[in-house]
């Protein structure tokens, strides 16, 4: 199975969930960054060809060495300075980190930018791209050298859309106690169940019911999706008993 | 505690965790309250998210609880600020340990460079249209033109900082890509030292059998020794990764490609520095108009330095360190040595065309010297691991 999630264990022994940052993510923060650093090298060459432009030739040589340092460093000064951030990262949430969870250091950051210009081959990082989507975590070259995944860092935000449920389903009086698997099989279905086409609900529910009717046994009168309702309010309430 | 519950009465401190969260980098880590109050908070979101999953809380919960935990975690670890001492401590002790473990592909990267190198510039004096076909006349001409003149007038001030400008950039770009493209397998490396070798020894070759040998000489005399070498120890270093992708010993490919890495990356940092100098001393000195006499010393102290600091501080590092003095070390190093004063000398001798006795003894010296290394290479049963 593919999983866009790389699973991480803190120190404090929680167990974290990252999710990985997608190609067009990481396209979209590549086209800011890139637009700051053409940006730094023709506001620095504007500012030396004409206001400093006395030194004449010499200010060539600075501007030149400037470009170098651009091109070459930008990612990993700025990746070493803000933890596995670069503006372009940042604005879309995106974070560096290693394998193993930990933040990166100015090796790390050296080595996966060092390799850009292998990924860059043979043009607009083709070799990149097909290496993010042939490997497992979404690593480029870069992030395979170095062991470096590049992970998203959404803020959730909660309360909105718990599942708000009707009372009259409360009815049952026979204990429903559920696994954590199982209770969080329904919860997703009676979360989204409204967003579903009718025909198709019933088709995905008939598949769930098979499983929790086999344990509970229900009425044959209502339809699996009802069932699965149903069961999911009872289990509820035994929850909060 | 149902989810209600929980979001009632811990929501106060998420939002405060949140809040110190999008605070800047500085003004976290600057008060010690705020800072003791995020660890706090952080292993409270941390003991939150563990019952939430026990619980089988609904996803959005566990979801946003997740994100905020990983959030604090990413704040709360960052790397450690790399203080400027490091970096004498990082080429006294750390370079010279990392050139020594790797000795076997900084050979490979040199022999890979400076043979096509030493080949071709054989092949510019002996047979004229074979150099031709590898790099045309036209462009070989040019470069007779260039050096022409000679410096004895020297040159402007502002042309020296511009031209090392370009030096830093058009250098240090081609030794970097040298590098990275070693992660095919090391093919791009091998490509990029061979290229440049033929490319450089077909140029120096063809103007050396010019009037402009003197000129062409005393200037790249003193810029020559660290560009050259560096463009070799990058692709050393290239191969260094290439090889951890293919011969990963007992380990998984990407811990192997991983370890290799991190010595390649720290090889090739050497490098730039290397030719960071080559570019200063290219911009300013080779072109001035300095005696030639000074202009070949020079080099000559720079030929000393890279032996000093690549071939024989690495092994005094090593011992101090303790790694075990291994068999073939002696090898390894009279061997080198040899071949470099094999390589020396027949340049010296064909600059100044010394009868073919000179090349004879010379050349011999020198593969005398690669075979030896390449045997004590062997003995320390450290071809390619």
């Amino acid at each position: 199975m593919i999983s866009t999630n790389l699973q991480v264990d803190s120190p404090e022994g929680i167990s974290l969930d990252y999710e990985l940052a997608s190609l067009l993510d990481r396209g979209k923060a590549y086209a800011i960054d890139l637009l700051i650093r053409v940006a730094a090298v023709v506001i620095i060459g504007v500012v030396l060809f004409f206001v400093a432009g006395v030194a004449g030739l010499a200010s060539l040589g600075l501007w030149l060495v400037i470009y170098f340092a651009v091109e070459w460093g930008y990612y990993v000064f700025c990746e070493s300075m803000m933890s596995g951030q670069s503006p372009g990262k940042r604005l879309f949430e995106l974070r560096v980190v290693r394998v193993e969870g930990h933040p990166i250091g100015f090796f790390d950051s050296a080595i996966r930018n060092l390799l850009r210009a292998a990924d860059q081959l043979p043009f607009s990082y083709a070799i990149g791209a097909i290496s993010v989507m042939a490997s497992g975590r979404f690593q480029r070259l870069g992030d395979l050298a170095a062991g470096t995944v590049v992970v998203r860092e959404q803020r959730a935000y909660y309360g909105a859309q718990l599942p708000k449920i009707d009372p009259s389903l409360f009815r049952s009086d026979s204990r429903v106690v559920l696994s954590n698997r199982e209770r969080r099989l329904l919860q997703e279905f009676v979360v989204r169940k409204d967003r579903l086409h009718p025909e198709r609900r019933e088709q995905l529910a008939e598949i769930l019911a098979g499983h929790y009717r086999q344990r509970f046994g229900f009425d044959a009168g209502d339809t699996a999706s009802e069932t699965l309702v149903r069961l999911f309010a009872s289990a509820a309430r035994e929850s909060q008993a | 505690m149902t989810a209600e519950q929980m979001i009632r009465a811990r929501s106060a401190e998420w939002r405060e965790l949140e809040a110190l969260l999008s605070s800047i980098g500085g003004e976290l880590r600057r008060s010690a309250t705020n800072l003791s109050r995020f660890a706090a908070l952080f292993r409270n979101v941390g003991a939150d998210l563990a019952l939430a999953r026990a619980q089988g809380f609904p996803e959005e919960l566990t979801e946003y609880l997740n994100s905020l935990a990983a959030r604090a975690h990413n704040r709360f670890y960052v790397s450690p600020r790399q203080p400027l001492g490091q970096i004498a401590a990082f080429f006294r002790r750390k370079l010279p340990l990392i050139i020594h473990r790797n000795a076997r592909y900084v050979v490979i990267g040199m022999l890979l460079f400076f043979g096509p190198l030493l080949a071709t510039v054989g092949l510019s004096r002996s047979n004229d249209s074979a150099l031709f076909a590898i790099v045309p006349k036209s462009m070989l001409s040019q470069f007779e033109r260039m050096y022409k003149k000679g410096h004895a007038a020297g040159r402007p001030e502002s042309l020296d900082a511009a031209m090392t400008g370009f030096y830093v950039f058009n250098n240090v770009g081609i030794a970097f890509r040298c590098f990275a493209t070693g992660v095919f397998a090391g093919l791009g490396s091998i490509f990029f030292l061979l290229y440049n070798g033929v490319v450089l020894g077909a140029v120096t070759g063809f103007v050396s059998t010019t009037p402009s040998a003197t000129n062409l000489l005393s200037f790249i005399i003193g810029h020559g020794p660290f560009e050259l070498f560096a463009i070799a120890l990058s692709g050393g270093a290239g191969l260094r990764l290439g090889f951890g992708m293919i011969i990963t010993g007992n380990r998984r490919r990407r811990d192997s490609l991983r370890d290799a890495a991190v010595d390649a990356v720290q090889i090739v940092l050497g490098a730039a520095v290397l030719l960071l100098g080559a570019a200063l001393i290219e911009g300013f000195f080779s072109p001035s108009s300095l005696p030639i006499w000074l202009k070949f010393a020079f080099g000559g102290v720079c030929v000393l330095f890279l032996t000093f600091y690549f071939g024989i501080l690495p092994w005094f590092v090593a011992r101090a360190a303790g790694e075990l003095r291994r068999q073939g070390d002696g090898l390894v190093l009279g061997g080198g040595a040899l071949s470099i004063v094999g390589a020396v000398a027949n340049l010296a001798a064909y600059f100044a065309e010394a009868g073919a006795t000179h090349f004879a003894i010379w050349s011999a010296v020198g593969l005398v010297g690669v075979l030896l290394t390449l045997g004590g290479l062997r003995r320390r049963r450290a071809w390619l691991r």
